[in-house]
């Protein structure tokens, strides 16, 4: 399949965006704790590849268990 | 983060601490969309001396003894810093007072209400809350009866149009 004409508009953009931050607001907290531990690696990996100082990310079990 | 809870659960349950809640960009992630913070800021009474100063010494002997380091003001609790505050004005107060009852993984926490966060934010009114509290705002919504009453008791209301409007 091509997306080579897919067309949107930025009000649909932004609805979509909107959207998402909805959804990801209200998943589980464990979920939750799971994608700010991604932000803080993600965080440190930018920092540290640019030279700048950086915290460490918790070092915690994961909080999803199974 | 349950067996961070489990501690200071545990410091509360042998009277190291008094009631504890959970306040901050953490208590944030309880209602909100996740954004990147480090501190797991724990709001609670401890035994303060006649002139108004606060022993921590042995809140910190507890944690050093069972192998917690303290880094700065913090100290490292399975994996995760966390900084043991009072609180510090009268809306804080009433926000521990009223905080929620909440799990992680099944062990029980108390968080601050989503509506006393927003508020405190109003009232610390840092860039940084001002900010925060407009990006919070776009993924989940404030019971608006709640809020409006505790900012109008803290006449915080003028603050609040400001920031969201």
């Amino acid at each position: 399949m091509s997306y080579s004409e897919k067309f949107t508009t930025s009000e649909e953009l932004f609805r979509q965006k909107a959207d998402a931050r909805r959804e990801s607001a209200a998943r589980t907290v464990e979920e939750k704790i799971e994608t700010l531990v991604k932000l803080q690696k993600l965080t440190k990996d930018v920092a540290r590849a640019a030279g700048r100082s950086y915290k460490e990310p918790w070092n915690i079990k994961p909080a999803i268990r199974t | 983060m349950d067996e961070t809870l489990a501690v200071i659960n545990t410091l509360e349950a042998e009277g190291v601490i008094g009631k504890y809640a959970i306040g901050g960009a953490v208590a944030l992630l309880f209602y909100a969309e996740p954004t990147t913070t480090y501190y797991l800021d724990i709001f609670c009474y401890r035994p303060q001396t006649q002139s108004g100063l606060i022993n921590i010494g042995p809140l910190y002997d507890y944690l050093s003894q069972r192998g917690y380091k303290s880094e700065g003001e913090h100290i490292s609790i399975e994996g995760i810093p966390v900084q043991f505050l009072p609180p510090p004005t009268e809306l804080v107060k009433e926000s521990l007072e009223n905080a929620a009852d909440k799990q992680v993984n099944g062990v029980p926490t108390r968080v601050f209400d989503y509506e006393y966060l927003l508020a405190i934010m109003v009232e610390t009114g840092r860039p940084k809350d001002r900010s925060r509290i407009t990006d919070v705002l776009e993924s989940a919504k404030p019971d608006p009866n709640k809020l409006d009453e505790i900012l109008k008791r803290y006449g915080l209301l003028d603050r609040w149009s400001k920031i969201v409007t």
